[in-house]
């Protein structure tokens, strides 16, 4: 399962993140509880792709202080928005399309 | 003990991480913060301290792969930097362009002569005389000829410029696309800004010498176009130099 999360890692880390801005720790901990623990990462690797998308520009990230903490906490940028859109949309149609392969060997 | 397991990882990471002092700086802090979050997560959970950060640690991952994933490779940074270039090609080839359209503006409010002309007294030879009133029967005189020649000739070229500058920056935006990047995304990236800004800076700064130049020496023949493209590169001079700055304090710690 992990191995092939990685392929779509950058898809789900965007997801996580536009449902509000996140630090890396919040963001692995959203991947695991939305998806029911089935998505347990080595959470390090969520920082490689944090940096990644922010040098793609997908991401904008900032310090801020939280009850006493430093936290660096990432946001989506307006070109984050648009290619989180289009994943979406690539997934969805490739889904359905095993989907579709799928159900009809069924 | 209590942390001690955190530092020995943190000391392993930033033995292994490559960057800037300050890029090296900003992992070890996010990465201590993750794992002072996960321990106090397995304390909540009932774990005792040791336990909790030995769970912390493990649940991160090995610092080599984490430094590995971390780490921007050559290939990576070379073909980064290759994208920008080109991006910053394009640009320019459409400022351009577009000086090409001011400078058209110029020559319909009837500055010809202040875009285009030569200084006054020049001389042409037969040949290219011969040539230019041939090209443009309807001028007066030589000079006019090569004046008429001079507008043609300046405007084609450069609103050439724009159209292969367009060609190229659609071409960049495309393959950005295909990778989940954009166009904007290339351009604004800390390296391009801060050559475009430069770059155009520089640009605008001899270009007004040029204009300058030709009114003082020339009584103004000839200075609209460097005028024309150094205000371009005077916008995107600007343009470039308040991204960089923002992406600096972006990546300010």
């Amino acid at each position: 399962m992990n191995e092939r999360l990685k392929g779509h890692l950058d898809l789900l880390v965007l997801e996580v993140i536009a449902t509000r801005p996140a630090h890396g720790y919040d963001v692995i901990v959203s991947l695991r509880d939305r998806s029911d623990g089935a998505f347990d990462l080595p959470e390090g690797t969520v920082y490689p792709a944090l940096y990644r998308l922010e040098r793609s520009g997908l991401l904008a990230s900032n310090w801020t202080a939280e009850s006493g903490r430093r936290r660096r906490v990432y946001a989506l940028t307006a070109t984050g928005r648009r290619a989180l859109a289009a994943q979406r949309r690539q997934w969805r149609e490739f889904a359905s399309a095993v989907g579709a392969v799928l159900g009809a060997q069924a | 003990m209590s942390g001690e397991l955190i530092e020995r990882y943190l000391d392993d990471l930033q033995a292994r991480l490559h960057g800037t002092p300050r890029q090296i700086r900003r992992t070890l802090r996010e990465v201590e913060d993750h794992l002072r979050d996960a321990t106090d997560a397995g304390l909540a959970r009932g774990l005792g301290a040791d336990d909790a950060e030995r769970q912390a640690v493990a649940a991160f991952g090995p610092a080599a792969g984490v430094a590995r994933a971390c780490n921007v490779s050559t290939w990576q940074l070379l073909r980064s930097l290759a994208g920008q270039a080109v991006a910053l090609v394009g640009v320019a080839l459409v400022a351009v362009g577009l000086s090409g359209a001011v400078t058209a503006v110029m020559v319909a409010a009837g500055g010809r002569v202040f875009a285009f002309a030569d200084p006054a007294g020049t001389r042409y030879s037969a040949h290219d005389c011969a040539h230019w009133l041939g090209q443009h029967p309807r001028a007066g005189s030589c000079a006019q000829a090569a004046l008429d020649e001079a507008v043609s000739d300046g405007l084609l070229q450069r609103f050439a410029a724009g159209a292969v500058g367009l060609i190229v920056v659609a071409v960049v935006a495309f393959l950005a696309h295909r990778q989940g990047s954009s166009l904007l995304a290339v351009l604004t990236r800390p390296v391009a800004a801060i050559v475009g800004a430069t770059a155009f800076a520089a640009a605008g700064v001899v270009l007004s010498g040029l204009g300058g130049n030709a009114v003082a020496l020339h009584a103004g023949n000839g200075a609209g176009q460097w005028f024309a493209a150094a205000g371009v590169s005077a916008v995107a001079a600007l343009c470039f130099a308040a991204i960089a700055l923002r992406r600096m304090r972006d990546m300010a710690i």
